[in-house]
C-alpha cells in the first residue's frame, strides 16, 4: 500500500516536510516511522512549546497536531500558531469524534481533522490534499487534466469533444478529484467533502456512485483516468 | 422490637420533638414567672405607696394640728391603745396598722407590738393568734415620737406566687411527659414509614433489585418519597437491564470478528513465507477490525446523542434539501442492489436540529431497507409535512414479525432472520436516540405490510 503511496506522490523530487506534535510516543513513531517510510521527512515534538520555537526556525508542508497535548490543549497551541502568523496547514488528531470537537478545531484554524484510530493511508492522503492545496486553484473557472475540461461556471464536464452527461452529484465528485490530480483521495475524504457527509455508510455509497461516474468519464474512451488504489481510495490521472 | 424501640428514642424525630417540647416548657416557664413577678411588684408597690400615704398624713396631724388630733385618727371607740382583737378586723377589711409612740418609746395610741425601722420591713406581726405577714415603715418625729403604718400582705400576693408555682410544677409533671409520649408515637408513626423504605434501600443494596418501598395509599408525603424510590428503581433496572443487553451486546458482537482477526494472524504465522497470502490474510484482518471499531463507533456516538449535549449546536435545517440529497446519493445503491425506490419530498420544510446527525438518522433508516427488504422490493421514502412533519421510509415486505416489532429499536436487537447480514443492531437504536434528541418519534407501523419506518417531528417552523 505505502509503495503505492510513493508512486502517485507526483514530483520525485519533493520532499515533503511534516511537523508532528503528539505527545503518546506510540502513536508518533508510528506517524514517524509511515510517513518516513512514504519518503517525508518528518519532525516530532511531544510539546507545543517546543513546536513553536522549531516552527519558528523552520518551515514545513503541514502539521500533523493532537487535540489533546500535556499542558495544552491542542486548540490552544493552534491559535497561538495561527496568532503568529503561521499559515502552514494543520491536520488535527482526536480520540474523540464529538463533533463540537471538531468545530472548535475547525473555528481555530486546523484545515483537516482526523479521528483516531485512523488508517496510515487515510492520513497520508489527507497530507498531500493539504500540502498541495494550491492557493488560486479554487478561483480557477476552468479545470483541465488531459483531454478532460470541466467548465465551472456552466458545471460541464467534456472529454475531447464529447459533452459528458454527469448528474450533479457526478459532476461534485469529478470537480473534486480534478483538482487533486496524482493524489490519493480516500472514501471518506469523498464522503466530507463531495456529500458533507461525517458517519460511514455500511453500503457501498461512495463505490457505487464512482462505478457510475467511472463509466461515462472513462469506459467509452479505453483511456483509464480514474483507477481505484485498493485499500485506500481512488485517483485521477492524465492518461 | 426492642431495638427498634431503642432506635426510637435515639431517632431524630423523637429529639426534635424532645427539644421542642423542653424549649416550649422553658419559655412558658420564662412567662409564667415574669408575668408573676410583675404582678406582685404591682401589689407591693401600690402597697408601700399606701403606707407612705398614710406617714404623711400622719406627720401633717401632728405638726398641722395637734398631738391629740393624731391620737384621736388612730384611736378606736374604746380608747386610743388597739386591742388584738381589732387586728382581726383589720386583717379583713385590709386596713392598716397604727402605732404612734412618745419619745420614751411608749404607745401613745394604736397596736402597741408593731415596730419598725425607717425604711419598709417585710415581717410577721408579733400577735397571739395571727401569723401573717406585714409591712411596715416607721417616721421620726420632731420631739422624739415616732409614727409606724403596717398592713398585711393581701392574700392576693401569695395566690399568684402559689399560681406561679403550681404551674411550674404542672409543667414539669404534665407537659414534659406528655411531650416525651408524643414525640414517642409521632417518631414511632414516621420512623416505621421510613424503616420501610431504609429496607428497601437495604435490600437493593444487598441486591435484591425487586425489592420496592411500601406505598400506603395515603399520599401523603412517606407515600411520595416511596414512588420516588420506586420510579428511580424501576428506572435504574431499566437501564441496568439495558447495559445488560448492551455487554452481551457488545460481548458477542464482538468475539466474531475478534475471532476472526485472531484466526488471521494464526495464519500469518502459517503463511509467514508466501507473501501472497499473508497480505491477503492482513487485509481480512483489516476488514474485521474495522468492523470491531464501527461498533465502537456506533456505541460512542450513541452514548453522545443520548447524553443530549449537541442540542447545543442545534442549527435551521433544510430538512427537505437534505432528505433529497441523500436520496440521491442512495437512489444508485438501491438500483444496483435491484431494488427500486421512489421519492415523495414536500419542499421547503425546515426545523431546528442536528445536520450531521438527521442524515444519519436518514441513512441508517434508508440502509436498514436496503439490507432487510425482500429481492426487488420497492422503498418509499417521503418528507410530509402536515400538522406535524413526518419522515416516512417504507418497504414491501417481508416486514417485521410481530413478536420482533416492539423490541425493534433496541440496542443490539437483531431479529432472527437479520442475524446473518451484516450489521450490528445499533442503527435503528441511533435512529431512536436521534429522534428523541429532536424531540421526534421513531415508529414502525404496526399496520404495514411490510417495515414502515416514521419519524414525526412535533414541531413546525
Amino acid at each position: 500500500m505505502l509503495k503505492l503511496m510513493k508512486r502517485y506522490d507526483g514530483k520525485p523530487g519533493s520532499m515533503m516536510k511534516i511537523l508532528i506534535v503528539e505527545d503518546d510516543t506510540e502513536t508518533a513513531d508510528y506517524l514517524t516511522r509511515g510517513l518516513r517510510e512514504a519518503g517525508w521527512e518528518v519532525t516530532w515534538h511531544s510539546a507545543p512549546q517546543e513546536a513553536m520555537l522549531t516552527l519558528a526556525a523552520r518551515s514545513f508542508d503541514a502539521i500533523i497536531l493532537d487535540r489533546m497535548l500535556p499542558g495544552m490543549d491542542g486548540v490552544d497551541a493552534l491559535r497561538l500558531m495561527r496568532g503568529a502568523q503561521i499559515t502552514t496547514p494543520v491536520l488535527m488528531l482526536t480520540a474523540r469524534s464529538g463533533i463540537e470537537d471538531r468545530v472548535e478545531g475547525l473555528e481555530a484554524g486546523a484545515d483537516d481533522y482526523l479521528v483516531k484510530p485512523f488508517a496510515l493511508s487515510e492520513l497520508i492522503a489527507r497530507l498531500k490534499s493539504l500540502a498541495r492545496r494550491p492557493p488560486i486553484a479554487v478561483e480557477a473557472t476552468n479545470l483541465r487534466l488531459g483531454d478532460l475540461h470541466l467548465d465551472r461556471i456552466a458545471r460541464q464536464a467534456t472529454r475531447g469533444a464529447d459533452r459528458l452527461d454527469l448528474s450533479p452529484l457526478e459532476y461534485r465528485l469529478l470537480e473534486y478529484l480534478i483538482q487533486h490530480p496524482g493524489q490519493v483521495v480516500t472514501r471518506s475524504m469523498l464522503l466530507e467533502k463531495v456529500w458533507g457527509y461525517r458517519f460511514d455508510p455500511k453500503t457501498s455509497l461512495v463505490q457505487t456512485h464512482m462505478s457510475r461516474l467511472r463509466a461515462k468519464v472513462d469506459k467509452p474512451y479505453g483511456q483509464e483516468m480514474i483507477r481505484t488504489v485498493r485499500g485506500a481510495g481512488y485517483v485521477i490521472d492524465a492518461p | 422490637m426492642l431495638s427498634t424501640r431503642h432506635s426510637i428514642l435515639g431517632s431524630s424525630v423523637f429529639q426534635r420533638v424532645l427539644a421542642a417540647s423542653g424549649l416550649f416548657v422553658l419559655i412558658s416557664l420564662a412567662a409564667l414567672w415574669v408575668l408573676t413577678w410583675i404582678i406582685t411588684h404591682n401589689i407591693i408597690s401600690n402597697q408601700d405607696d399606701r403606707i407612705a400615704e398614710m406617714l404623711a398624713y400622719g406627720e401633717e396631724l401632728f405638726y398641722g394640728d395637734s398631738e391629740q388630733a393624731l391620737i384621736d385618727q388612730i384611736a378606736f371607740d374604746d380608747g386610743p391603745i388597739w386591742s388584738s382583737d381589732e387586728i382581726y378586723w383589720i386583717l379583713e377589711e385590709e386596713h392598716q396598722i397604727f402605732t404612734f409612740r412618745n419619745a420614751d418609746g411608749d404607745a401613745v395610741a394604736g397596736y402597741p407590738d408593731l415596730w419598725a425601722a425607717t425604711e419598709v420591713e417585710r415581717f410577721i406581726l408579733p400577735h397571739p393568734d395571727i401569723e401573717e405577714e406585714v409591712r411596715a415603715r416607721s417616721v421620726q418625729l420632731r420631739g422624739g415620737g415616732t409614727i409606724t403604718v403596717g398592713e398585711f400582705i393581701p392574700q392576693r400576693y401569695y395566690e399568684a406566687v402559689n399560681l406561679a408555682a403550681f404551674g411550674t410544677l404542672a409543667m414539669i409533671v404534665i407537659v414534659l411527659p406528655l411531650a416525651l409520649i408524643t414525640g414517642f408515637f409521632l417518631s414511632r408513626g414516621v420512623f416505621n414509614r421510613i424503616e420501610g423504605v431504609s429496607e428497601t434501600a437495604a435490600a437493593v443494596a444487598r441486591g435484591e433489585m425487586t425489592s420496592r418501598a411500601p406505598v400506603t395509599g395515603r399520599l401523603d408525603e412517606f407515600d411520595r418519597l416511596s414512588l420516588g424510590i420506586n420510579q428511580m428503581l424501576d428506572r435504574v433496572d431499566t437501564l441496568n437491564s439495558n447495559i445488560e443487553a448492551v455487554s452481551v451486546g457488545v460481548a458477542h458482537d464482538l468475539k466474531t470478528p475478534l475471532a476472526n482477526l485472531g484466526g488471521r494472524l494464526e495464519l500469518i504465522r502459517r503463511d509467514l513465507q508466501d507473501s501472497t497470502a499473508v497480505s491477503a490474510h492482513v487485509e481480512a484482518a483489516e476488514n474485521h477490525l474495522s468492523q470491531v471499531l464501527r461498533i465502537f463507533d456506533a456505541i460512542l456516538r450513541l452514548g453522545e446523542v443520548e447524553a443530549g449535549g449537541r442540542r447545543a449546536a442545534f442549527v435551521d435545517v433544510d430538512l427537505s434539501q437534505l432528505v433529497r440529497d441523500l436520496g440521491e446519493a442512495y437512489a444508485p445503491v438501491f438500483e444496483d442492489a435491484d431494488k427500486t425506490m421512489s421519492v415523495d419530498i414536500a419542499s421547503g420544510v425546515h426545523l431546528r436540529g442536528d445536520p450531521e446527525l438527521l442524515q444519519q438518522l436518514l441513512a441508517n433508516l434508508l440502509e436498514n431497507a436496503l439490507e432487510h427488504s425482500r429481492d426487488a422490493a420497492k422503498v418509499h421514502l417521503r418528507l410530509v409535512r402536515s400538522d406535524t412533519i413526518s419522515l416516512h421510509v417504507a418497504d414491501d415486505g417481508p416486514g417485521i414479525a410481530p413478536p420482533d416489532r416492539d423490541r425493534i429499536f433496541d440496542r443490539f436487537f437483531r431479529a432472527d432472520s437479520s442475524r446473518t447480514s451484516p450489521g450490528n443492531g445499533l442503527g435503528l437504536s441511533l435512529v431512536r436516540a436521534i429522534a428523541d434528541l429532536h424531540g421526534a418519534q421513531a415508529t414502525l407501523d404496526p399496520e404495514a405490510e411490510g417495515a414502515h419506518f416514521s419519524v414525526i417531528f412535533q414541531q413546525g417552523d
